[in-house]
């Protein structure tokens, strides 16, 4: 049985792999001769200095930055002998020249001391200048390093793919195109970078490797356009593109049939472009009912169109067609890649759900740039207006039309939204469901009309919603009551759920919760209120009229009767006002005390704490301490004979201390009361026991006190 | 002669406040009604020095009959009478123009007591109405016109009744005459009156000030 490997050990072995070619792009590039100089295009004959290097050979010259090298070796130096790219020469004999230009210039260099004419501001003057046989680090230049990266970059990538999944067509294609990246790159990182000149074998054999990593760029993208994500044409079939495109770079490399390298070398580039756009047609028609497929496509339209796209239209048209190349090709190779990366993520089918969210709008704004290039290139081409005010007006005329659009698009954007703030009243109906409704009916209800899905069905439980299955399903939570729901297939099966889904989802849910929690909260306040009013008619008021029933004396009776229907007015003053506080018990009953001991004919001696702020009293507290006021006065008005009541209160850590005196008969203890008359304290001694407390009844000759203590406060201290 | 006009629903209630009305007015006559209509009536034939009214009638409002009164007879001294009202009704009937109000179930020499002190004109206070009375003056906060604020004197003795003292008591600690209260008291139902006419705020409402009276 075949080993199956692992995406770590290839991915190890294709890291060293690119450390050790990488390795040797760098050696080959520091083998070479250098002159420690700098030359870039100058006015007339000759090249001009921009830069000379400190320590180099040609500051050891004596040549200085802004002047003019007019010949090296008595071979009068051009344009052409710096040109980055042999590929922009017009026709073949240009190459030949150039080659044989390279070859006189590096054997010069080679020979160890070179003659150099040179210009500057004092005139003309005959230099030596002696290169050193190798280059230092420092001498190669960002460019190189840029390249060199993009070329490692896009091979790593490739390799990644392919060991995600060894056996897909797919994969391997994208493996292949990797590498061919690298093919192209590495040779341009060395002859591009080039100071002045290489070997002119050397420069050839690069020149023809760096065509055939493109040719077989070419090759390898058009070959996955046709095989993924579904196979338009077999294989088989696709051998008849390598042969073709093998035999042109054939011809290309011996010079031969074309008859430079716009047709021999940019013309294929741009037919190969070309034929991946009918493929891409059909893939997508065929991806029509495939969400998931359809977003993979999209990743890789996406990637080419960019990547693809500029690169074509800033190196291979100018050249092409004759114009001036746009950017460096360093530069331009970043942009393959992009395309790469895109490719490359779009076979490996990463986080396609990512995509929808700023796919659209990035092709968008691709458009426009497109749209103003070729506008410019009209204007400048056809109707023959001058370059600069050709961009100006290109520009101005699509930004005249992209704005309103940009306009349109953003309405219809923030119209969803709108119908976002509209879900989250629905959520609020949810949680606010009355009992006789189906609430998991209306949940689903609000999630049909988020997303219209295809399926929804109750699903297992999740922590918080997550996307699944590459996005074609959204699994949300049980909320409360509502239990957990699985989404399939968003908008109709039109797109996948993206990150922006399970970010409203997320929304959603919370919200519910709360409000649910909220409605639950409520619910139970409302029923503790219920219950607790009850509990107090029972307790005191029950208790009152039943005493009233149950006792002999009319004037008990009225009085007991009396005692309830004030109970049942604080009731419900309690439910109707805030917090009954101890300080408002107080002044109702001084009140209610003074009155009443007036009108028979005792002076009243109130002496209580004047507490600040509100004290919060227990429910059962407020009671006792009523009751307790008013069986005491009761009792002195009966019985004591007394001429003065002094009362005292005093609270300390949620208990309070009350005492009674009157200064009237007293009574022995012992001493039977008159029957009916002395259940009112055993009543009350037995409500205090439930607040931890107490009453002592004590009598002399000079009168009776009673003394209570008892909780206020829930958290209040014990005796 | 004083006339008492008593509109009680409770039959057994009416007849005892005809009783505590004689024992405080002595040689008064008195007109029983049980409910609004018969009220409006009796009131088109003979207009009643006092008027007890009760709040909670089936027929209608007692503080709406209560303002039909006022603006039809302004001198008769008003008093609402209650058991189970709270005191939101309580206020707004006092804000509304009652000289007074009593609670149905004390016993009835502090009835009578209180009743005769109204006739004379002092008028009686609970510290819990005190306390509404407060709340009100303090959320509707001060305004420029002076009809509406309370005076330091005022507010003084709002404080105390809110504590529990009685008017004589308040008169004791202020160094003022117990009539010199009483007028205090009469302004500052008078004050009530207007302010909530004139502010139709949700603070009116919420402690029952409004037209329609009815508490939170």
């Amino acid at each position: 049985m075949k080993a199956t490997l692992t995406p770590l050990p290839i991915m190890v072995a294709a890291l060293v792999a690119m450390i050790a070619l990488a390795a040797s792009v760098v050696w080959l590039g520091l083998i070479q001769p250098w002159t420690g100089m700098q030359l870039v295009r100058a006015e007339g004959a000759g090249l001009l200095i921009q830069r000379v290097a400190p320590d180099g050979p040609a500051a050891t010259a004596g040549l200085q930055q802004g002047e003019t090298v007019i010949a090296i070796a008595g071979l009068p130096l051009q344009a052409l002998d710096i040109v980055e790219e042999p590929d922009t020469l017009r026709s073949y004999d240009d190459s030949r020249l150039f080659f044989a230009r390279q070859g006189q210039i590096y054997q010069a260099l080679r020979t160890g001391a070179v003659a150099v004419d040179v210009e500057g501001p004092a005139g003309g003057r005959r230099v030596t200048l002696e290169p050193r046989q190798s280059r230092p680090l420092s001498a190669l230049s960002a460019a190189f390093w840029l390249q060199l990266f993009t070329g490692a970059g896009g091979t790593l990538i490739g390799a990644w793919v392919w060991s995600l999944r060894i056996r897909d067509p797919a994969a391997q294609l994208t493996a292949l195109a990797g590498l061919a990246l690298a093919i192209i790159v590495f040779p341009a990182a060395i002859y591009s970078t080039r100071d002045l000149a290489l070997s002119a074998d050397l420069f050839r054999v690069l020149a023809a490797t760096d065509h055939f990593g493109a040719f077989a760029f070419g090759v390898a993208m058009v070959a996955l356009f046709y095989v993924y994500p579904h196979q338009i044409v077999s294989l088989r079939r696709l051998v008849l593109l390598p042969v073709l495109m093998g035999l042109w770079w054939l011809a290309d490399t011996l010079r031969i049939v074309f008859s430079g390298p716009p047709t021999g070398f940019h013309l294929p580039a741009l037919l190969m472009l070309l034929a991946f756009l009918p493929a891409a047609v059909m893939q997508h028609r065929l991806s029509r009912h495939e969400p998931g497929t359809r977003a993979a496509l999209r990743w890789f339209t996406l990637a080419v169109a960019f990547g693809t796209g500029t690169f074509v239209s800033l190196v291979v048209l100018p050249n092409l067609f004759g114009l001036r190349q746009m950017t460096s090709q360093a530069n331009a190779f970043l942009l393959l890649l992009i395309v790469f990366a895109g490719i490359g993520l779009s076979v490996a089918r990463y986080r396609l759900f990512e995509l929808e969210t700023w796919a659209f709008g990035l092709l968008f704004n691709l458009a426009t740039v497109v749209a103003i290039f070729a506008l410019d290139a009209l204007l400048v081409f056809v109707l023959a207006v001058n370059g600069v005010q050709a961009l100006s007006f290109a520009m101005i005329l699509v930004l005249l039309a992209y704005l309103p659009l940009r306009d349109a698009l953003r309405r219809r954007r923030a119209s969803s939204e709108v119908q976002q703030g509209a879900l989250f009243q629905k959520v609020v109906d949810v949680a606010l469901t009355p009992p006789d409704l189906d609430q998991n009916h209306r949940w689903t209800d609000l999630l049909r009309e988020a997303y219209d899905p295809l399926r929804l069905q109750v699903g297992a439980p999740v922590a918080s919603p997550q996307i699944a299955e590459d996005g074609l399903v959204l699994a949300l939570p049980a909320v409360g009551g509502v239990s957990a729901v699985r989404l399939g297939y968003a908008q109709g099966g039109r797109r996948l759920f993206s990150r922006a889904d399970s970010a409203l989802a997320r929304d959603l849910c919370a919200m519910l919760a709360h409000a649910l929690e909220s409605r639950h909260a409520r619910e139970m306040g409302v029923a503790e209120e219920r219950a607790r009013i009850s509990r107090d008619m029972h307790d005191n008021i029950g208790a009152k009229l039943l005493s009233a029933l149950h006792c002999d004396g009319a004037d008990r009776k009225d009085l007991m009767i009396r005692d309830a229907l004030s109970d049942f007015r604080d009731i419900i003053n309690d439910t109707s006002a805030e917090i009954r506080s101890l300080e408002e018990a107080l002044a109702d009953l001084r009140v209610e005390c003074a009155d009443r001991l007036e009108a028979a004919g005792i002076s009243l001696d109130w002496d209580a704490q004047e507490e600040e702020g509100q004290t919060v009293l227990l429910a059962n507290a407020a009671h006792a301490l009523r009751s307790i006021l008013r069986e005491a006065v009761s009792n002195v008005i009966r019985h004591a004979e007394a001429r003065c009541v002094a009362v005292q209160v005093r609270c300390d850590r949620g208990r309070i201390e009350l005492s009674i005196r009157d200064d009237g008969r007293g009574f022995l203890p012992g001493a039977k009361t008159p029957a009916g008359h002395g259940h009112g304290l055993t009543n009350i001694r037995t409500r205090l026991e439930a607040l931890n407390g107490g009453l002592q009844l004590e009598g002399c000759a000079k009168g009776t006190q009673l003394t209570a203590s008892f909780l206020l406060t829930k958290g209040g201290a014990h005796p | 002669m004083t006339r008492v006009l008593i509109v009680e629903d409770v039959a057994e209630t009416r007849d005892w406040l005809n009783t505590v009305a004689a024992a405080a007015f002595p040689g008064c006559t008195t007109i029983l009604v049980g409910g609004v209509r018969a009220a409006l009536a009796a009131l088109e034939e003979t207009r009643p020095d006092v008027a007890l009214i009760d709040i909670g009638l089936p027929d209608g409002s007692g503080i709406d009959l209560l303002r039909e009164i006022r603006r039809t007879c302004p001198a008769t001294l008003c008093v609402i009478t209650t058991v189970l009202g709270d005191d939101a009704n309580i206020v707004a009937a006092l804000s509304v123009g009652a000289n007074g109000y009593l609670l149905k179930e004390q016993a009835p020499d502090r009835i009578i007591r209180q009743m005769a002190q109204l006739a004379d004109g002092i008028p009686a206070l609970s510290p819990s109405i005190a306390r509404r009375i407060m709340e009100h003056f303090r959320l509707t906060g001060p305004v420029a016109n002076e009809e509406l604020t309370l005076t330091a004197r005022e507010r003084q003795v709002l404080g105390f009744i809110s504590r529990g003292l009685r008017n004589v008591d308040v008169a004791q600690q202020l160094g003022l005459g117990e009539a010199t209260v009483a007028s205090h008291i009469k302004a500052i139902y008078r004050k009530l009156g207007i302010s909530s006419r004139a502010e139709a705020s949700w603070h009116a409402t919420r402690m029952g000030l409004t037209p329609k009276g009815d508490g939170p």
